[in-house]
């Protein structure tokens, strides 16, 4: 596929099963995203439709033992993640991705101080291989005042339990942007701590992100977020992408059924009642239905929807939908399109 | 003008952790609760909001002022009266923790039919059968045990668990939190029905300002230990008076531009809620507050009514 800019991180059709004692768990089934560089991205879904999964596939830290990758590709800077070497792998995490972790308590090593966790990251990141251990710690103080921590002194000599959570997830943000690394996957960063304290961690991060220059993938389950913090949006549910888009679009003509019912459930500031909820619950992973995984809980499902699996299609300049609803709609723009296509596509 | 159910008189509680210091979780908090009302306590973590639910119910002990309830201050050194028992109850945040995983779901929810023998002994079941079909779940779920079902199912029983003795005041603490927006949605909606069907009143404690929007008639602001804004829901909204009201309301994040326009411009969060060891000088709120002045750090300012139904604890109004 021709792209204007190349892909920092390019997923092709990927699923990723669990081995359980019932048999595999199809947790992530076929799916596919780019990232650019400079771009932060929104990957939303609710708890268990694969997201941190995804994520972990790209850092390779899923437990191997137990995970069979059938089919699927990673790219990250033209290197395919999934045939990698220990070395290549160790490389790439390194200095090519970072990952902020969701729980910042259990990221931290409490029996070591900030400060040693920190310089540990700089020295192993090949970057200042040659510096002496006073310009390591003075890039670490540098790091943490850059997340705005008063007295970095005084924080680089404390262990993380004498830290609040909204000082904790700054120490793993600073750890995270201590080295110049090209990827940060941000994963629900903020889901443990107050609304003020998560807002001036997004402010944080939007600045931090774009004066380094880096890109962001953001995993959340809030919409909220995505709508803050990012520029495109992937949709997650039951394993699958069902729909991905520009931030904007998403509000101004959200597509998919599930992305519908995922708007109307957020309680609004301005009132206005309740919704009903979506109805029925997150898919069995070991025996997912056969078509389209939403479509027990869609209020439009139609006989192909519980036969095929929908494939995505562009219904406006990059904003794809995985659903039956869109197709031949879609099939007469792709041929108008075809330009256009290219461009934005992200395949079918 | 509806009638009061629940008044908390200047209620104190502190925990003494060593010599002359003590956490001042709860700190002179006075409330008013209606029969028929929803409040809902607001802040954030730390603020003393579930401690308040805890020393309702009787977990922990207050260290100065009252709790009347029903007209009847509650006794200081005494457990709570059964009755009390049987008229109060609470749903926990986390249905994980506060559900047996040894019992079936038909084994929690006959114990307080027993305990308050709600019906005789041989309808248990048939009551039980009822229960669950309040809270929208099927029969069979009965013989499932909590760890089988998934989160808001979990949650459902421990609503339907707080239903079994015919409460007519429920205590929420954070019911939902720990769940995804559509199941939230639907818990939500039908706590409001069971609500409006059963004439509960209800203290729903939450961190979510949206949520808050949708349930509540009335809303409390909490901030260590204290409380500083209380109003009706729409007042509240539409203008709240109070700058820590303002910071929470301008830090959510938001999915429409109507909802955007609510949200102070000129307020951003900054800073984070100090530990409550050592609660600052004057108002507690002006180590984090944009508009502070002198007055601020010495005086504690006091709970003034600015409209009706309306207060707010700051020196600017």
């Amino acid at each position: 596929m021709e792209q204007q800019t190349k892909a920092m991180l390019s997923i092709e059709d990927l699923m990723i099963w669990y081995k359980t004692y019932r048999g595999y768990a199809k947790v992530v089934d076929g799916i596919s995203l780019e990232v650019f560089p400079g771009e932060k991205v929104g990957l939303v879904g609710e708890s268990g439709c694969g997201k941190t999964t995804t994520m972990k596939a790209i850092m390779q830290t899923l437990p191997a033992d137990i995970i069979h990758v059938p089919q699927g590709e990673i790219w990250f800077e033209g290197q395919n993640v999934l045939t990698m070497t220990k070395e290549q792998l160790l490389k790439m995490r390194r200095t090519g991705v970072s990952m902020i972790s969701q729980s910042p308590l259990s990221a931290l090593n409490p029996v070591f101080t900030v400060g040693e966790q920190l310089m540990d990251i700089i020295k192993y990141s090949g970057q200042y291989s040659k510096a002496n251990k006073k310009e390591m710690r003075e890039v670490a103080l540098e790091a943490i005042s850059s997340v705005m921590l008063p007295d970095p002194e005084r924080i680089m000599n404390s262990h993380p339990h004498q830290l609040s959570g909204g000082m904790r997830q700054r120490i793993c943000i600073a750890a995270a942007l201590v080295t110049p690394k090209h990827l940060l996957i941000a994963d629900e960063p903020c889901s443990a701590l107050d609304v003020t304290i998560q807002d001036q961690i997004h402010r944080m991060l939007r600045v931090l992100v774009e004066e380094k220059q880096r890109a962001l993938v953001m995993i959340t389950h809030s919409l909220g977020v995505a709508r803050e913090l990012v520029d495109r949006i992937f949709i997650m549910y039951g394993g699958t992408i069902v729909e991905s888009c520009y931030i904007s679009d998403l509000f101004s003509n959200p597509s998919h059924p599930y992305t519908v019912g995922l708007l109307e459930c957020v309680p609004r500031l301005t009132g206005g009642g309740l919704s009903t909820g979506i109805y029925g619950y997150v898919p069995d992973y070991i025996n997912p239905p056969k078509g389209c995984r939403f479509c027990p809980r869609c209020s439009k499902a139609m006989d192909i929807c519980r036969e095929q699996k929908p494939s995505p299609v562009e219904i406006a300049p990059g904003h794809h939908v995985a659903c039956f609803l869109y197709g031949d709609r879609a099939q007469e723009k792709e041929a108008q399109n075809k330009t256009d296509y290219k461009a934005h596509g992200e395949g079918g | 003008m509806s009638n009061e159910i629940l008044r908390l008189d200047n209620l104190k509680l502190h925990f003494d952790i060593g010599k002359n210091t003590s956490v001042k979780a709860v700190d002179g908090v006075n409330l008013t609760v209606n029969e028929c009302e929803v409040m809902g306590l607001v802040g954030e973590s730390g603020s003393g909001k579930s401690t308040i639910a805890y020393t309702l119910m009787g977990m922990y002990q207050q260290t100065g002022g009252d709790i009347i309830f029903d007209g009847q201050a509650l006794e200081r050194k005494k457990p709570r009266s059964k009755s009390f028992r049987r008229d109060v109850q609470i749903v926990f945040q986390d249905p994980g923790s506060s559900l047996n995983p040894h019992q079936s779901v038909k084994e929690i929810l006959s114990l307080p039919l027993k305990v308050h023998k709600i019906v005789p002994k041989n309808q248990i079941e048939d009551k039980i059968l009822e229960i669950l079909e309040m809270v929208e779940l099927p029969p069979d779920f009965m013989y499932k045990s909590p760890n089988s079902i998934g989160g808001g199912e979990r949650q459902l029983v421990s609503i339907a668990r707080a239903l079994c003795s015919n409460p007519k005041f429920i205590i929420l603490d954070e019911p939902t939190s720990s769940l995804d927006v559509s199941i939230q949605a639907k818990i939500l909606n039908m706590l409001m029905k069971l609500q409006k069907e059963k004439r509960l009143t209800y203290i729903f404690i939450t961190h979510d300002m949206g949520v808050m929007r949708n349930v509540s008639t009335n809303i409390a602001i909490m901030y260590l230990g204290k409380i500083c804004e209380i109003a009706t829901t729409r007042v509240f909204y539409e203008s709240p008076l109070h700058p820590y009201t303002q910071m929470l309301l301008s830090a959510i994040p938001v999915i429409s531009e109507e909802e955007e326009a609510l949200k102070s411009k000129r307020i951003r969060s900054e800073g984070e809620i100090p530990s409550s060891v050592n609660v600052p000088s004057g108002c507690s709120f002006h180590t984090r507050c944009v508009f502070k002045s002198d007055i601020c750090m010495k005086v504690d300012p006091e709970m003034k009514e600015v409209g009706p139904g309306h207060f707010v604890r700051c020196h600017m109004h």
